[in-house]
């Protein structure tokens, strides 16, 4: 009957999807473990103090874009202007923001207009002035006023306008550790041979956590249900995914809220790109595409500190939003970067990277969606067999809670961030629940993704934040 | 057509839920095993602090310290050892002088070394690298002089640490290894060195010369970084030589040396240099002209403002600028007006 041929190739084959899709996560999981170790028994003998003191350190801009971000501007800068590091400078760009931010960052900082001469390397839009401080306490600030281009384009005049060697780029919210700065430019300087072009760092959510004068002082749990699985999403991301990519020398993103790079490469290889709302991913790309075509040695590293700490949506609106302009992002990226698809040129990266992403990343939410049909589908026609239905549901679920709980004890293993009574108990329940509520919505909000893609919607998607300002403690 | 039988993946289920218990039984193992150990440490080191902090301040540099009995009770046990050695080597990085004389004392006589030689002993990397490091922090001079074939070690790490050692136990001196060194030595490693050999006086019998004509290009760079941070003038003119060295870093390095010398014909040498050297270096020689450059080099800054590379005429701005504010010159006003 060619109705249950139909059936039958529709199901193995998506079987067979899902079989190596769990193949994959399982070598990620055990392959991140090599990696990670290797990373915690070299720091825990080695003093990353000693390089922010020392003149002979390279020179690092820290690229801040912020847009209307009036309500913690002031207090952003001034925890970013605490990081103890002797070659620094702060570049602070606003991107047009409709809101007070520039005249509070004036007053608060005692900023006058300055004359700084710079390449325009990358093409921006106009930069109105750029401000130094009056008060020599001040001196590593610079703040750059531009007509709005949106945060690639920010960044972009960031760049042009920085002078270190290594440029840090992080979202203007975001909490670092105090030794977040050191931790991160030390791979750039540990490869003998290789050059390494970027390096990342963990991201953390923050809500829930006790934050105080731009610090951190507190890990909590968070109370709510979306930043929890976020929480854990972010462990098995970071701590598995990214370790394990790392270790293979195939990472195809840095996150945008925290990554460094070379200057010159990231020059070199073109900037960010303001055609796409993936630009962090984007740029990456092609700074490996850039290696990997000049023929140059070079490494993307990855450090599994918990260094920078983030805010994550609270409501399904705006996490749907954030996940939206993922997929549409990774979607640009994987277009604008075709060529290496199963290229052997582009060696591993085209090989494993590329297809990888393209697979499991772009196409798992469309081949979930369409099953999800094809299984309504053959529900109505009466022929799908409820036993191995129910044999596979139970399956999936039990193998993608196994791997929540794995990313946990790996968690627990190395930094042990969450060790408070009940938290252990609020993580592995939200690993349960996690299948049926929020991994639902994260598909749909891809499958929007793709369709805004389809009809050309460009926007950003507004993000707004509760910000830090007033710490709550946990429990009232 | 069933390929897989639901038995069987009801089977599978029942293996990854196991598994999920047998994780989940490991977290709390991990976490009461994390949380133990803490304790434990937090208890010894409590028990321990008065008695350390007495030692620290003792100014009577007698060779032997008093061990409390409940102390030595506890020391009895390696584990407890273990930790005392940790200790004792956090207090002594940040300490100098009488304080930490007494805590070198204090390691000799509880015969910590053992422990540290058995690190060194270990087959992992980290930990042997762990054990040269406590052995450098505590002046172990003879056990330095045994660990001294490792400089070599193909663990990056474990040859980073034994270098380390010997520069913070023999300042300059200890640097001799660059005379057999096989690997390159990773701009981490110098930032280290450099770090440990600022708190040492310089020496004048050293192979200096010898570094600066190594076929490892790491060596010659580091060398450069020493004489610049050591100012040492007397190796000018190798300095110079170094301007046509065939790896690109050394010479970016010497131009960065030479600034830092930056003697009488400095910006004449980099004004020579200048037209037969790279893009990159010649960059890096007109932002040393922001630093040591005169009005006397305007003619040549001049000149550069019309070159047809945009960064090399912003550099030269830059210079010109620079020298402007810093020599209160306004004579150069036209001239900057004309190079922009």
């Amino acid at each position: 009957m060619w109705h249950q041929i139909v059936y039958n190739l529709f199901t193995y084959g998506i079987l067979l999807y899902s079989v190596v899709i769990l193949g994959f996560y399982l070598f990620i999981g055990i392959y991140s473990i090599g990696e990670t170790r290797r990373y915690l028994r070299k720091a825990s003998f080695t003093d990353y103090s000693l390089l922010s003191s020392s003149s002979n350190a390279p020179s690092v801009s820290i690229l801040a874009p912020a847009y209307n971000e009036g309500l913690n501007i002031v207090q952003n800068v001034r925890s970013l202007l605490s990081i103890h590091y002797n070659q620094l400078e702060l570049i602070v760009i606003n991107d047009g923001s409709k809101d007070n931010s520039m005249q509070q960052l004036i007053t608060a900082y005692d900023l006058e207009v300055a004359e700084h001469c710079f390449h325009p390397h990358l093409a921006t839009k106009r930069i109105r002035a750029i401000y130094k401080s009056k008060n020599p306490v001040y001196h590593k600030l610079i703040v750059v006023d531009k007509d709005n281009g949106g945060k690639a384009d920010a960044l972009n005049a960031g760049i042009n306008v920085a002078g270190g060697k290594y440029l840090v780029c992080i979202d203007v919210d975001c909490i670092l550790e105090q030794d977040a700065l050191i931790k991160l430019i030390t791979p750039f300087l540990e490869s003998p041979k290789k050059t390494v072009i970027a390096t990342g760092g963990v991201v953390r959510i923050a809500n829930s956590c006790i934050v105080q004068s731009g610090s951190l002082v507190d890990v909590n749990v968070p109370e709510q249900f979306l930043p929890r699985v976020q929480t854990l999403e972010y462990i098995r991301a970071f701590l598995l995914g990214r370790m394990a990519w790392s270790r293979l020398n195939g990472l195809l993103l840095i996150s945008g809220a925290f990554g460094a790079f070379d200057r010159s490469i990231v020059i070199k290889a073109g900037g960010y790109n303001t055609k796409t709302v993936g630009e962090d991913m984007e740029l990456l790309v092609r700074m490996r595409r850039y290696m990997e075509e000049a023929k140059l040695p070079y490494k993307v590293s990855y450090i599994p500190d918990p260094l920078c700490w983030t805010e994550a949506p609270e409501t399904y609106q705006i996490l749907g939003r954030q996940r939206n302009r993922w997929t549409r992002g990774t979607i640009e990226t994987l277009k604008m970067h075709r060529t290496m698809f199963f290229n052997r040129k582009y060696g591993l990266l085209g090989l494993l990277s590329y297809p990888y992403w393209f697979f499991f990343e772009f196409l798992a939410p469309i081949i979930e969606f369409v099953g999800l049909i094809g299984f309504i589908l053959f529900t109505i026609i009466g022929i799908v067999d409820w036993p191995f239905f129910f044999n596979l549901l139970l399956f999936i679920w039990t193998f993608g809670f196994a791997y929540s709980v794995f990313a946990i004890l790996i968690e627990v293993y190395t930094y042990n961030q969450y060790k408070k009574k009940g938290d252990l108990r609020k993580l592995v329940v939200t690993a349960l629940l996690e299948p049926l509520i929020f991994h639902p919505f994260t598909v749909w909000s891809a499958i929007k993704g793709n369709i805004d893609l389809m009809r050309k919607k460009k926007a950003w998607g507004e993000m707004s934040r509760k910000g830090f300002g007033a710490p709550k403690p946990v429990g009232q | 057509m069933n390929i897989v039988s639901p038995d069987f993946v009801l089977h599978l289920t029942i293996g990854i839920a196991i598994g999920i218990l047998a994780l989940i039984a490991g977290i709390l193992f991990l976490m009461m095993q994390k949380e133990q150990r803490q304790q434990r440490k937090k208890h010894i080191s409590a028990l321990l602090e008065d008695w350390l902090a007495g030692i620290v301040l003792d100014d009577d540099l007698k060779s032997q310290h008093a061990v409390p009995e409940d102390v030595q009770l506890l020391l009895k046990a390696k584990k407890n050892r273990l930790i005392l050695l940790d200790e004792l080597v956090t207090l002594k990085k940040n300490l100098s002088g009488g304080a930490a004389a007494n805590l070198e004392r204090l390691y000799n006589q509880l015969a910590l070394d053992l422990l540290s030689i058995e690190k060194v002993g270990s087959r992992k990397w980290h930990v042997k690298a762990k054990g040269v490091q406590e052995l450098a922090i505590m002046k172990q001079q003879q056990h330095l002089r045994k660990i001294y074939r490792y400089v070599n070690h193909p663990n990056i790490y474990v040859r980073m640490e034994v270098q380390a050692g010997l520069v913070q136990y023999w300042g300059a001196k200890g640097l001799r290894f660059l005379n057999y060194l096989t690997y390159p030595l990773t701009e981490w490693q110098q930032q280290k060195l450099l770090h440990f050999l600022l708190q040492h006086s310089a020496l004048h019998d050293l192979p200096v010369q010898k570094w600066l004509s190594s076929s490892n290009f790491s060596v010659v760079q580091f060398a450069l970084k020493y004489i610049g941070e050591q100012q040492e003038l007397r190796f000018y003119k190798e300095v110079k030589d170094c301007l046509d060295h065939a790896e690109e870093k050394v010479r970016l390095q010497a131009i960065t040396c030479l600034e830092r010398l930056s003697l009488d014909d400095t910006t004449e040498v980099f004004a020579c240099y200048f037209s037969r050297c790279s893009k990159e270096c010649q960059v890096a020689i007109l932002q040393a002209f922001q630093k040591i450059g005169t009005a006397e080099d305007f003619c040549f800054l001049n000149d550069c403002t019309s070159d047809n590379d945009p960064l090399i005429r912003l550099a030269a701005i830059k210079a010109l600028q620079e020298i402007d504010q810093r020599e209160g010159s306004l004579s150069n006003a036209n001239q900057l007006g004309k190079a922009s």
